[in-house]
């Protein structure tokens, strides 16, 4: 990460270097990965009794980073837990879908205890993303 | 009577800033302020410098703060739609689909369905790929913006894309990627030459670094989760535990619980063994674990830098007398700390 410069001090050629090493170090991620990922759903182990089974244990890893969790639930009763790893908060939990063809959506600015860049797990779900809704202008 | 409010540049720049990056055809939003251009005879002060800065370190955090693995899933014998399913938010205009197929013969049609999520909604057939031979990697590319088969969808809306294959022999595909991208907005890298002692460091100089960030354009923001994936104590099942990597940091960090008795796995980057756990005898086992790609002790070919790998966990033994025996992959990512 590049250092801030401080006003009054001596602007030196080695800082423009270093901005000049960052950006090439950058722009060929930033070329290759240019793109709109898709999330996985989740499947099932063998095929046995798979959507039920596997989504009870199923477990998603979120660096949080937007504001909303768009997701659908499991086909299952056991309810939609987002969880603190560390197990220092309480779990808050998920309103749950009509089944997986429903989509619900969380505010997630509302958990109190959850910051960016914080791991979180969300369990029993076929899927979740995070999105920031008022970003979709594309097109 | 005329009024001159006179506002500090440091509260109009950032203002000018967005306005500029709206002119200029900004599509979304790339919540940081763009660094001002300047010019020959002005000074170049340390606020617009750090405002740079600011930028190249927003661009960093932005591909490298968040790289989480993401799943490669594999799918098996006689496959539904609920068992290979992708979620997309709609972004760009192509869906680019990789496919592996692996041991199969004479697989017939592996078919590509498409619908919107929500209830109700009904599934297209978008795209029939034959599959004649294997092992071979399959490379699909759709325009998303046309109708697909009756398909349609706008951007900002999600939809779901999945799989299906009725062959009933053994065999699997394994999805490699799946993503939208635009051809027509991919960056284009800059050549910024090296500073030497008859560099003059003007307008051009400057403008050239910084136009290179401003042009940047925005990702869109969606933020895809790690998929931890579960397998029950048999050999076949470890296939299912793979994921897409793409190297950018110095460590993988991850985290896996083993359960039930003995049980060994193995983590694996590009086929190669960076980890082996186990779990000795006993009850639910937890781990955190981590690979230094850089002092790389288990001596394995390191990924370029901006190269895709596979990750994978896969089981070395599992004891036999443990039929309960199960292993869940609950984390994994790249970081530089």
């Amino acid at each position: 990460m590049l250092q801030e410069v401080e006003s009054g001090t001596n602007f030196s050629t080695s800082t423009l270097l270093d901005v000049k090493a960052e950006i090439d170090l950058l722009y060929p991620i930033v070329v290759s990965d240019y793109v709109n990922h898709a999330a996985a759903s989740l499947f099932p182990h063998n095929g046995q009794d798979g959507e039920r089974d596997n989504a009870r244990q199923s477990n998603l890893a979120f660096m949080h980073r937007y504001k909303y969790l768009v997701y659908a639930s499991a086909p299952n009763d056991d309810g939609n837990p987002l969880v603190d790893p560390s197990g220092l908060n309480e779990a808050i939990a998920l309103p749950v879908t009509d089944g997986p063809d429903e989509v619900g959506e969380y505010d997630l600015s509302s958990v109190s205890w959850l910051t960016p860049g914080m791991f979180y797990w969300v369990r029993n779900v076929m899927w979740a993303i995070e999105i920031e809704k008022d970003d979709f202008i594309y097109g | 009577m005329l009024f001159s409010i006179n506002i500090p540049q440091r509260f109009l720049a950032p203002v000018l800033a967005r306005l500029l990056g709206f002119l200029e055809g900004e599509k979304m939003n790339k919540g940081y302020v763009l660094p001002p251009l300047v010019k020959d005879g002005n000074p170049l002060s340390a606020y617009g410098l750090n405002q740079l800065i600011g930028s190249i370190n927003e661009v960093r955090s932005e591909y490298f703060d968040y790289n989480i693995m993401k799943q490669r899933t594999l799918m098996v014998n006689s496959f539904g739609a609920w068992e290979s399913s992708y979620i997309l938010v709609h972004a760009f205009k192509t869906l680019y689909i990789q496919v592996q197929v692996e041991g199969l013969n004479d697989m017939g049609d592996l078919k590509i369905y498409a619908k919107k999520t929500g209830k109700n909604q009904t599934s297209y057939l978008i795209h029939t790929a034959p599959v004649t031979t294997s092992p071979q990697v399959l490379t699909i590319q759709l325009n998303m913006d046309t109708n697909q088969n009756g398909f349609n969808v706008s951007y900002g809306e999600i939809y779901m894309i999945s799989f299906r294959n009725t062959y009933e022999d053994s065999g699997g595909v394994v999805c490699l990627y799946m993503y939208e991208f635009d051809s027509a907005i991919t960056p284009v890298a800059p050549t910024i030459p090296t500073i030497t002692s008859s560099t003059v460091i003007d307008e051009n100089y400057l403008n050239n670094i910084i136009s290179s960030v401003r042009s940047i354009p925005s990702r869109p923001k969606v933020n895809v989760p790690f998929n931890g994936i579960g397998s029950p104590g048999d050999y076949n099942a470890s296939g299912y535990m793979r994921w897409l990597g793409r190297h950018r940091c110095k460590y993988i960090f991850y985290g896996c619980w083993l359960i039930d008795g003995e049980v060994e796995i193995q983590f694996k980057v590009n086929n190669q063994v960076i980890d082996t756990v186990n779990s000795g005898s006993g009850s639910v086992q937890f781990y955190n674990r981590s690979y230094n790609f850089q002092t790389n002790p288990a001596g394995i070919t390191v990924p370029a830098i901006g190269a895709d790998y596979d990750f994978s966990a896969e089981f070395d033994y599992v004891d036999e007398g443990h039929p309960a025996a199960a292993a869940f992959v609950t984390y994994a990512y790249e970081s530089d700390w």
